[in-house]
């Protein structure tokens, strides 16, 4: 049983016109084009249909021209679906992304899965899958500022996730009411790598309750 | 008129028989009370009720802890015990915990508040005033049990050190316990565990344990910063000979174990650092 996911932010107006282009790469990245899997090269221009993946330890910066980045977290990869001046849609297949939205671009930004849809009003998110609990993964989703609307496809439910809050689809099926999460303060957001590290080196683990860290006298 | 006289002072046979009965008891119970005057009263069958409020403050590494707990006891139902924890915890490793606090207690009875009487008899010293300081080591080692049906098992083993500073006494309490946790959501909405807590003196009494505490335990997580719990446990405490008595050479020591029944309610409140 398939939804759809997409991380959707609307602007009313489109300025520019936007092409992905890969600005930074630690590790193992590999682009996929033309039917192979090929190692991928700093200021390597992806077009739609192009996928990236990144290895242990690897990270990686794709630049949607004008309407943002996306960073992938290791052992991640997603596809850019459509990168046109009016719209930026990306699709999460594995692992997660951590995706900024620039004030200026005014068009729609998406990122996507395949299990629920979430409308984003806002400027800096991230997204990832977590542990698979039941018959499908858990999609997290953390907002750093702005907001995100998150809807269930299949039901309709809508929840929004305000700046520094999280919430936990789980098995990508059911909605958890928004809070903050301690684990989401160690998220590295940082996309510019002049300005410090970007690797990200969360570990998801730590969004689901630690049973050995339960003490009550 | 003799027989008249002698009929009138007869004792009907079943008073004579119940005053035999008197005096054979008491014959054969008197050693035993004599004995018994000395040694702290055990009474069977008593049920005890304790509480706590507990406020835990949540940092990745530290868990700083504020702990008020009390206790009404004996058959009188007395309020005597009660303490203030304060310290934290430290995770030193993903199983491992380590911790630090400084407790003030009032109203514990120790082997030597069993004191004589200007009556020549022994009662409990009224400890409801006294105020003690202890230093506490906590260092608590936890693993996962996933291979047990449910698998969100937790086995901890808690073991403290405890240090006090009115009488000296040291103490070394170790508790294993082994917890279900009721997950839904990804989070958890109730514990249900069973334990074992053990205080073994280690410069005073003359018992091994001197305190056993087996329990059953449920916890229901209300929310995310708030707990509810309750225990059930069969105490065993053994007193062992005081001072006082000790300093009367007509009494023999003793040790002797006292056997409630302790029914504990709480509130745990957590916040996030």
């Amino acid at each position: 049983m398939f939804f759809a996911v997409a991380l959707l932010l609307y602007f009313p107006v489109v300025l520019f016109a936007a092409d992905a282009t890969l600005v930074y790469i630690l590790g193992t990245v590999e682009v996929f084009q033309d039917g192979t899997w090929q190692s991928a090269d700093f200021g390597e221009e992806l077009s739609q249909g192009d996928r990236v993946r990144t290895g242990t330890g690897s990270t990686a910066i794709v630049e949607l021209a004008h309407a943002g980045e996306l960073k992938l977290r290791e052992e991640s990869e997603v596809m850019i679906e459509r990168a046109d001046a009016g719209t930026a849609r990306t699709r999460l297949t594995v692992g997660g992304v951590f995706a900024r939205v620039r004030q200026a671009f005014t068009g729609v930004f998406e990122v996507q899965s395949e299990t629920v849809v979430a409308g984003v009003r806002g400027t800096e998110f991230f997204t990832a899958f977590g542990r698979t609990v039941e018959d499908a993964p858990d999609l997290w989703l953390c907002v750093n500022s702005g907001e995100v609307q998150v809807e269930l496809i299949g039901t309709g439910e809508k929840r929004t996730v305000g700046a520094g809050e999280g919430i936990n689809i789980l098995s990508g099926r059911r909605l958890t009411d928004p809070r903050r999460y301690r684990w989401t303060l160690d998220l590295n957001w940082n996309m510019d790598p002049e300005a410090g590290p970007v690797f990200d080196e969360t570990d998801l683990d730590a969004a689901y309750s630690d049973l050995l860290d339960q003490d009550y006298d | 008129m003799t027989r008249c006289r002698y009929h009138r002072t007869t004792v009907p046979p079943e008073a004579r028989a119940l005053f035999a009965a008197t005096l054979l008891a008491t014959i054969l119970l008197a050693p035993t009370l004599s004995a018994g005057e000395h040694r702290p009263p055990t009474p069977s069958g008593v049920t005890e009720i304790g509480g706590h409020a507990r406020l835990f403050l949540r940092d990745p590494r530290f868990d700083p802890m504020l702990s008020l707990d009390w206790r009404f006891e004996d058959e009188a139902f007395e309020f005597r015990r009660r303490s203030l924890t304060a310290g934290t915890y430290y995770r030193i490793h993903d199983n491992v915990k380590i911790g630090g606090f400084y407790r003030l207690q009032a109203g514990m009875r120790h082997d030597d508040d069993w004191v004589s009487t200007d009556g020549g008899g022994f009662e409990w010293e009224d400890t409801r005033e006294r105020w003690e300081h202890l230093l506490i080591a906590d260092i608590s080692p936890r693993f996962l049990f996933d291979f047990l049906p449910g698998e969100d098992w937790v086995f901890q083993w808690k073991n403290r050190y405890h240090y006090n500073f009115f009488n000296g006494h040291q103490t070394l309490q170790t508790r294993p316990t082994l917890t279900y946790f009721l997950i839904r959501d990804r989070e958890p909405l109730w514990n249900f565990g069973a334990g074992w807590d053990l205080s073994i003196p280690l410069n005073f009494g003359d018992s091994f344990i001197y305190r056993s505490y087996p329990y059953l335990h449920a916890l229901y997580h209300a929310s995310r910063s708030v707990k509810l719990d309750a225990a059930l446990a069969l105490e065993s405490v053994t007193w062992s000979t005081s001072r006082d008595v000790a300093d009367a050479p007509s009494h023999d020591d003793y040790t002797t174990t006292y056997r409630p029944v302790v029914f504990t309610l709480g509130g745990i409140f957590s916040v996030d650092l």
